[in-house]
């Protein structure tokens, strides 16, 4: 049910660095990521859209290697994504991934840039994460904003080809997100890629050049910022009384893409109100409340990523 | 290899700065002997020649052995272990550089209860060569390996808090059940055997056959080799485990 919006075709477009194919991920009776099937062109930098639970994290531990698809294929750079991780072609900031005690800043990301084949000078991340004034400093004596570009810092150290990033400005305020993103535009100035998560339809589209809508670990949306809005915008909400209707009836309505129930209502998101309407009344004539309104652009927004369900 | 010893070089200068860990590692079991010396005085020690000395030091081993755990238990807790695993350090280099660490203080935990006692300790009925301290050293700092290994397992079977109170439980059995101030040869049969079995009382049982000036015995061995290699797999099963949901 996902509606992929075509990148703007160029005629001879090089290899994806990354892949994923049909993957999908559960942990015991959660479905985390879904047939999910997405590809990173070299150079971008592509925002993971959706609310908590929408299978962001997820998606990236599988690109990373931390997390093993039940079903489909993994490739970075080519080959597994363990051996791109062993070459040294990624940095990852993982979301509220501790310091180890007692380690200086400095010592941290001399460490790991001396992990990878071609690091950055040391003077460098430093300026880039704005760590030079406690580079000396031990990580626990550090502030959570200051802690979050150390994460930043050891992510960058390797100079790697793609960098991700996962929900990276969850813990700051709006004044350091925008640094943030700046050090990060900084950094990737230079042909690199970078995939970042964020519930944050905003942060993506200010900071991203693609943005990929995932909700219940599915594709709802991929592309543009412009063209992911328009998409959003474009959807509308059904919602009646939820008595005695089956949420299976509900989900195979046409043009239906999310369902959510809440104090006795069900809303339905829909890409086209009318088919949605007429085919409900169809099978459930005797449907009570019935409420169809055009979704406003933040609306519009929640309901294309809204966790599905939750009660039925 | 030289990634691994960068990570194991940052992670000595880790622990060995933290003032807390060296008087807990080092400073106590010194000071647990020479109370025990001052408050026993001249009655010689019942498990033989030297026996204090080799009962405390495997104590300062099993301390610093077991340390591990909870050191891992914590980053693994925190998620500073799959960050790691996000860079090309080889996987099992954070767990090696763990073992490494440990063993690098259960070295001058063992060696300073030794030097206090060759101080102090006229009335162990003891008469060594310095050959012999330091083969008394080396040999027990080579059978802390197991423990370090047992560390290790916990900590990466146990994560955080658990880790903690896994560790814990352990440090208590290996002491008290692993022939440290009690010899397996008073327990009754079941808990004997136990006893035996466990690697504390294989330091314990190198310690005081180095001392005595007799061979390792086999038994020792064996029992030291077999946690070394169970402790080790396992913990590798587990890292696996970790690494990787």
């Amino acid at each position: 049910m996902s509606t992929d919006i075509d990148h703007p075709a160029s005629p001879t477009k090089p290899a994806p660095i990354a892949t994923l194919d049909g993957v999908t991920r559960r942990y015991g009776q959660v479905t985390a990521v879904d047939r999910l099937s997405l590809q990173l062109q070299r150079g971008q930098t592509v925002a993971l859209l959706g609310p908590n639970g929408a299978g962001k994290t997820t998606t990236v531990e599988l690109l990373l290697g931390l997390a093993r698809p039940d079903e489909g294929v993994v490739r970075l750079f080519g080959g597994p994504p363990a051996d791109a991780v062993a070459a040294g072609r990624v940095g990852a900031m993982l979301q509220d991934a501790g310091l180890p005690q007692g380690a200086r800043v400095a010592e941290l990301i001399g460490l790991v840039g001396s992990l990878y084949p071609k690091p950055l000078s040391l003077a460098e991340v430093l300026r880039l994460a704005d760590l030079e004034g406690v580079a000396g400093r031990q990580v626990q004596r550090l502030s959570g904003g200051q802690r979050q570009r150390v994460r930043l810092a050891l992510a960058v150290a390797g100079n790697p080809e793609l960098l991700v990033l996962d929900e990276p400005t969850a813990a700051l305020d709006v004044d350091a997100r925008r640094a943030f993103w700046h050090r990060v535009r900084g950094y990737v100035s230079t042909g690199r890629t970078v995939l970042f998560a964020t519930h944050r339809l905003e942060e993506a589209d200010a900071v991203a050049d693609r943005i990929v809508v995932i909700a219940g670990g599915r594709l709802l949306a991929d592309g543009t910022p412009d063209q992911v809005k328009a998409q959003a915008a474009g959807r509308s909400t059904v919602s009646v009384a939820v008595d005695g209707l089956s949420r299976y009836l509900l989900e195979n309505l046409p043009a239906v893409e999310t369902v959510r129930q809440d104090r006795g209502r069900v809303t339905l998101s829909t890409s086209d109100p009318d088919a949605t309407v007429r085919a409900l009344l169809q099978q459930a004539p005797d449907v009570q409340g019935l409420e169809v309104r055009r979704a406003g652009m933040e609306e519009a927004f929640l309901q294309l990523t809204h966790e599905e369900g939750g009660t039925s | 290899m030289s990634g691994w010893l960068a990570y194991l070089w940052l992670e000595a200068k880790r622990q060995w700065r933290n003032r807390e860990i060296l008087i807990f590692r080092l400073g106590l079991p010194t000071a647990i002997y020479l109370i025990l010396t001052a408050a026993q005085g001249d009655t010689p020690p019942s498990s033989g020649p030297g026996g204090r000395i080799v009962a405390v030091a495997a104590l300062g081993a099993v301390i610093s052995g077991v340390a591990a755990g909870p050191s891992l238990g914590d980053e693994r807790a925190n998620g500073w272990l799959r960050q790691l695993r996000t860079t090309p350090l080889r996987p099992s280099a954070a767990v090696a550089a763990k073992v490494a660490v440990a063993m690098s203080f259960a070295l001058p935990a063992i060696a300073l209860v030794a030097a206090a006692g060759g101080m102090v300790g006229d009335n162990e009925g003891i008469a060594l060569g310095w050959a012999q301290w330091l083969r008394l050293v080396g040999l027990m700092w080579l059978a802390t390996m197991p423990i370090t290994a047992l560390g290790a397992l916990i900590g990466l079977t146990f994560g955080g808090e658990a880790a903690h109170g896994a560790t814990t439980l352990a440090f208590v059995v290996l002491w008290l059940g692993g022939g440290i101030f009690t010899s397996p040869d008073n327990l009754p049969d079941t808990l004997a055997a136990i006893s035996r079995a466990l690697p504390s009382y294989g330091v314990v049982q190198v310690g005081e056959s180095v001392a005595a000036g007799r061979s390792l015995p086999a038994s020792a061995v064996v029992v030291l080799a077999a946690w070394t290699v169970g402790a080790g797999a396992l913990a590798a099963l587990a890292w696996r485990r970790v690494v990787t949901r």
